[in-house]
C-alpha cells in the first residue's frame, strides 16, 4: 500500500506546523502511521515554515524523493526551502486564495478559499479550515478531528476551541465541493480498532531522548538553550521534578557541562544536551570528565555546520568533534541514535554506560530525529539503569582506598561524598592510584592504560548496532544515526527490484565495534558507507582501522532519500 | 570533634614559602574544626591556579577541575547533593577573568555554597602575569610591559550588583579573622562570597606591605544601598563582613518529591503525553 507525502507551507504564524501536528494526530486515530518533519527558516516569527507529512498503513521513519501534494497557505517565502520540498509534475498543488503569488514554475494550481471560509465564521485560522479539508480526505470522523483540535488548543478558552471546531467542520464540507484528486492513504484492516485498543504514541526524538534519560535514572540536567536541542531540555524540565531531580538553566555551555560533572561527581546521574557549537564549547570539560573519571552524559543534536551554520536543519557533521574533539588522549564513548524511537534506547544505554564506566558518553542525534514527530507503537520499558550512588554505601577504608586503582577491568571503586573512608580529591591533573596529583611517567602511563582498557568490554555489547539482513545479499550499507531508516527503506525498494542488500546501523561509534562491522562486511561483495556530511568523516574513521569500502557522503540540509541510496547501490553493483 | 590540624590531608603543598595561601588553608581547617565539620560531608571545589591546589591539602572530599569552572561544578554538586557542605575556591584569574561569567551568575542564582577567592592580583602558576585585580600600572609582567592599563575589577562591588547575599573580605595575615568569616559564610543560607587578600611573595613582594594597610571595618549591613556606598568608597583593603541579606535559595521547593529516586517503577507519569 502506497504512502502519501503532503507538504504544508506558510510563513511562520500561519500555523502550518500546528496544522501538521493536528493532522498527524487525527491520522493516527484512524489507524494510519506517519511522520512529520518541520522545517523552519532562521526567523523566530514571520519567516518561512513548512510541515511535511508522510502517511501510510505501516510505521514510517523516512521521507521519499518527492511530495504528492503541496498545500500553500502563504507563498511569500516558499523559494527559500523549495530545495527541500521536491515538487514534480506529478505533485498536486493547492493554494489558499490569500496565499499570494505562486512561484512561476508551478502550474495547474487549484485555488481554494480556506482563509475566506475561516473568515466567514469570524476566525483568522485558515490552517484549521485546511485541517478539516485534509481530515475529511483521510476519512477521519468528526470525533477524530475534534480530538486533534482539542488536544492542540487545550490551553485556550472553550470559545476558541468551539470556533476552531466549526472552522474545521466547514473545511470538511469543502472536501465534498472540491475533492482532492489523489488517492488517500488507507489504514490496514483492523488498524483503527487496534489503535483504539492500544493507542499509538506521538513523539519526537528529542522528547524520547529525554524520556530515555530520565527512565534510565538521570536526575540532574544542566541546560543552555540551543537549536535544535532545546526541546529535549524543555521536555525534561517539565518532568524531572516529578522524580526528585533538578534541571538548572546555566549561563553558558561551559557552565552547563561543568554543572553536570559536579552532579556526576556527587553520584547523581547527570547530563546536558546541546548542538555543535555548544559541544565545541564543552570539549575542555569533556576531557575533565574523562581524566577525573566522572560519569557524564551529553546529548548532541546535530545541525548544519560549521559555526552557526544552519541551526534549524539536519546534518551529521559533528562526528569528528564527538570522536576526536577532546584534548590529550581521552578515551570516551560516542553513540548514535538510529531512529526516533532509538533516541530513547540510545540515551538509556549511554546513561548506564557513563555511570558504569565512570566516563563521558556522547549520544549523537540530529535535527531530523530530534524534531520530527512520529506515530509509533508504545515503547517498551527501558532495560538500562544508571543508579544514584548512595552516600550510605559501605565506605571504602581510609588510607587503603585507591580511587584510581589500577584494576584488571580498568574500572576503579568510586566513592561519593558522604562516605567516610573514601575522602579523595577528584582531579583533572594526572594522578596516582591514590588520587594524589602526579606528573610522574609511571602514573601517567598506568592511568592512560587504565582509562583506555576500561572501555574494552563495551565493544562486546550486543547493543553495538542493528543489522537488517536478507539471505543472499550482495551489498552492505553501513551508516549511523538518522540515515539508518532511509537505508532500510532503500533495502526494501531494492528487494522489490530483485537486488538484495544488508543494512547495518552503528550505534556504538567509539570505541568502534570493528570486528562486528568486519563480520557484516565479510558476508557481501560490496560495501557502501553513507553519511550526511561533506568530508566523509565516518568513512575516514572506519578506514583508519583498515576497513576498505566505497563511501557516499554529501552535506545536508537536504535529507537523504531512499531513491538516492537505491541509485548509489545500483551504480555500485553494476560497476 | 576534630582539631584544625586533623583537617590537613598530609599532601605537601606546592606553594612557595611565605605564600598567603598557607594561611587560608589554616583558616579553612580552623573553621571546619569550629563547625565540627564531618570531613566526608564537605567538598572543596576548585579551578586552576596556585590557590586551586588547596582541596588536595584538606581532609575532605575535593574536586580539582578545569580553569575558571569551579563555580558551576560546585553549583551542580550542591543542587544534586544538598546534604553536602560545598565550598568553591580559586584565585583572582580563575574567578574573575576566565570564570567571570560564572561569578556573576552564581551571585544571581544563589545556590547555597561558599566561594572563596584567594586574590593576590597576579597569575602565579604561569609565572606572574597581570590578573583582573592587578593595579593599572603594575609593569612587572613581560606580557604587559606598560602595566595592564586596565581598571582593576572590583569583586565585592560586582558581587553586590549581581545579587550575592553575603559579601566579605579577609586577609591571609589574619587567619583567625578569616576563619571567623568562613564560619559565618558557611552558615549563611545562599551564595556567600569571600574575597581573601592573599599575598604572592614571589611575583608581588610589595604585597608584604598589605599587613600594614588592611583595616577592619565593622560595617556589616543588610541594606544594599548602604553596602554599595561603602564598597564604592572602599580602598580595597577593608576587611570584615560587609553585607548580609538572605534571599530565597535556589532551587526553590515546588513540592516535588524531596529526594531523587532511581528506577522505572517511579509511580509517576513520565510517559504521559505521548499516548494519543
Amino acid at each position: 500500500m502506497k504512502n502519501v507525502t503532503i507538504a504544508l507551507t506558510g510563513s511562520g504564524g500561519t500555523g502550518v506546523v500546528a496544522l501538521g501536528e493536528m493532522l498527524l494526530q487525527a491520522a493516527a486515530r484512524t489507524g494510519l502511521y506517519g511522520i512529520l518533519r518541520k522545517t523552519f527558516g532562521p526567523q523566530v516569527r514571520g519567516g518561512e515554515s513548512a510541515a511535511i507529512l508522510r502517511l501510510g498503513p505501516s510505521p514510517i521513519a523516512s521521507f521519499g524523493a518527492e511530495v504528492d501534494m503541496l498545500l500553500a497557505l502563504d507563498w511569500s517565502n516558499f523559494q527559500r526551502f523549495a530545495d527541500e520540498i521536491p515538487v514534480t509534475d506529478r505533485t498536486l498543488v493547492v493554494e489558499d486564495a490569500a496565499a499570494g503569488t505562486a512561484p512561476a514554475h508551478l502550474n495547474s494550481i487549484q485555488t481554494l478559499d480556506f482563509s475566506g471560509l475561516a473568515g466567514s465564521l469570524g476566525s483568522t485560522h485558515s490552517n484549521i479550515a485546511l485541517l478539516g479539508y485534509l481530515c475529511s480526505w483521510l476519512q477521519c470522523d468528526v470525533q477524530q478531528i475534534e480530538h486533534a483540535v482539542e488536544r492542540r488548543l487545550s490551553k485556550h478558552s472553550a470559545q476558541t476551541v468551539d470556533l476552531a471546531k466549526q472552522v474545521a467542520q466547514a473545511g470538511t464540507r469543502l472536501q465534498t465541493e472540491a475533492p482532492i484528486r489523489l488517492q488517500p492513504p488507507v489504514a490496514a484492516a483492523g488498524a483503527q480498532a487496534a489503535a483504539k485498543a492500544e493507542p499509538a504514541w506521538l513523539a519526537t526524538g528529542n522528547q524520547l531522548a529525554g524520556l530515555g534519560a530520565l527512565e534510565a535514572g538521570i536526575r540532574f540536567v544542566a541546560a543552555y538553550p540551543i537549536t535544535p536541542a532545546s526541546d529535549a531540555l524543555e521536555w525534561m524540565a517539565g518532568k524531572i521534578e516529578s522524580v526528585g531531580g533538578h534541571l538548572v538553566q546555566a549561563e553558558d555551555e561551559l557552565a552547563a557541562v561543568n554543572m553536570a560533572i559536579g552532579a556526576g561527581y556527587g553520584g547523581v546521574p547527570s547530563m546536558t544536551a546541546t548542538s555543535g557549537p555548544g559541544l565545541a564549547l564543552m570539549s575542555e570539560a569533556m576531557g575533565l570528565a574523562v581524566a577525573s573519571e566522572t560519569p557524564l552524559l551529553i546529548l548532541n543534536v546535530m545541525r548544519g555546520g560549521p559555526s552557526t551554520g544552519i541551526p534549524t536543519k539536519s546534518e551529521q557533521g559533528d562526528f569528528n568533534l564527538a570522536v576526536y574533539g577532546l584534548h590529550g588522549d581521552a578515551p570516551h564513548v560516542v553513540m548514535s541514535a538510529l531512529t526516533i524511537a532509538d533516541c530513547h534506547n540510545a540515551m538509556g544505554w549511554a546513561a548506564q554506560v557513563a555511570s558504569e564506566y565512570q566516563t563521558l558518553a556522547i549520544v549523537l542525534s540530529d535535527q531530523f530525529l530530534g524534531q520530527s514527530m512520529q506515530i509509533l507503537p508504545p515503547l517498551a520499558d527501558s532495560e538500562f539503569k544508571a543508579e544514584i550512588l548512595p552516600a550510605t554505601l559501605p565506605t571504602p577504608t581510609g588510607s587503603d582506598y585507591f580511587r584510581y586503582l589500577n584494576s584488571d577491568s580498568g574500572i576503579s571503586p568510586m566513592a561519593v561524598p558522604g562516605q567516610s573512608g573514601g575522602v579523595y580529591t577528584a582531579d583533572g591533573l594526572e594522578h596516582s592510584e591514590h588520587a594524589v596529583p602526579s606528573a610522574g611517567a609511571r602514573d601517567h602511563v598506568m592511568q592512560m592504560d587504565k582509562r583506555e582498557r576500561k572501555l574494552d568490554a563495551l565493544v562486546q555489547s550486543p547493543h553495538w548496532g542493528e543489522c537488517s539482513r536478507l539471505a543472499g545479499a550482495s551489498v552492505l550499507i553501513v551508516c549511523f544515526g538518522s540515515l539508518y531508516s532511509v537505508a532500510l527503506e532503500a533495502q526494501q525498494q531494492l528487494q522489490e527490484k530483485g537486488l538484495l542488500i544488508n543494512v547495518v546501523g552503528v550505534r556504538l561509534l567509539s570505541p568502534p565495534p570493528i570486528e562486528q562491522i568486519q563480520h557484516c562486511m565479510a558476508e557481501v561483495q560490496q560495501v557502501l558507507v553513507i553519511e550526511q556530511n561533506h568530508q566523509g568523516q565516518f568513512a575516514h574513521y572506519l578506514r583508519s582501522f583498515g576497513l576498505t569500502f566505497n563511501s557516499y557522503h554529501r552535506p545536508g540540509p537536504r535529507l537523504f532519500t531512499p531513491q538516492e541510496l537505491v541509485q548509489q547501490v545500483e551504480e555500485l553493483s553494476h560497476a | 570533634m576534630l582539631k584544625a590540624k586533623q583537617y590537613k590531608s598530609g599532601v605537601k603543598p606546592i606553594w612557595c614559602p611565605g605564600c598567603g595561601h598557607y594561611s587560608v588553608l589554616n583558616a579553612i581547617t580552623k573553621a571546619f574544626s569550629a563547625l565540627e565539620q564531618a570531613p566526608e560531608d564537605a567538598v572543596l571545589v576548585s579551578g586552576i591556579g596556585c590557590s586551586s591546589r588547596l582541596p588536595a591539602y584538606v581532609n575532605s572530599y575535593g574536586f580539582h577541575g578545569v580553569h575558571g569552572r569551579a563555580l558551576p561544578v560546585a553549583a551542580g554538586l550542591k543542587v544534586a547533593r544538598p546534604d553536602l557542605n560545598v565550598i568553591a575556591m580559586g584565585g583572582d584569574g580563575d574567578g574573575f577573568s576566565i570564570g567571570g561569567n560564572h561569578f556573576l551568575h552564581a551571585c544571581r542564582r544563589n545556590v547555597n555554597i561558599v566561594y572563596v577567592v584567594m586574590d593576590n592580583e597576579v597569575y602565579g602558576m604561569t609565572k606572574g602575569q597581570a590578573s583582573p585585580t592587578t593595579p593599572e600600572h603594575w609593569d612587572h609582567s613581560k606580557l604587559t610591559p606598560h602595566g595592564p592599563e586596565v581598571r582593576p575589577f572590583q569583586p565585592c562591588a560586582m558581587a553586590l550588583a549581581a545579587g550575592a547575599g553575603f559579601i566579605a573580605r579577609g586577609h591571609s595575615g589574619d587567619p583567625n579573622g578569616l576563619a571567623q568569616i568562613l564560619y559565618e559564610a558557611v552558615q549563611h543560607p545562599g551564595f556567600a562570597f569571600v574575597q581573601v587578600l592573599s599575598q604572592c611573595v614571589t611575583f608581588c613582594p610589595e604585597q608584604a606591605a598589605w599587613k600594614e594597610i588592611v583595616h577592619l571595618e565593622d560595617q556589616c549591613t543588610s541594606d544594599p544601598v548602604a553596602a554599595a556606598n561603602f564598597l564604592h568608597a572602599d580602598d580595597g583593603f577593608a576587611k570584615g563582613i560587609f553585607y548580609r541579606h538572605p534571599r530565597p535559595v535556589w532551587p526553590l521547593d515546588h513540592g516535588q518529591s524531596k529526594a531523587a529516586v532511581s528506577g522505572t517503577s517511579l509511580g509517576v507519569s513520565l510517559r504521559e503525553g505521548f499516548t494519543l
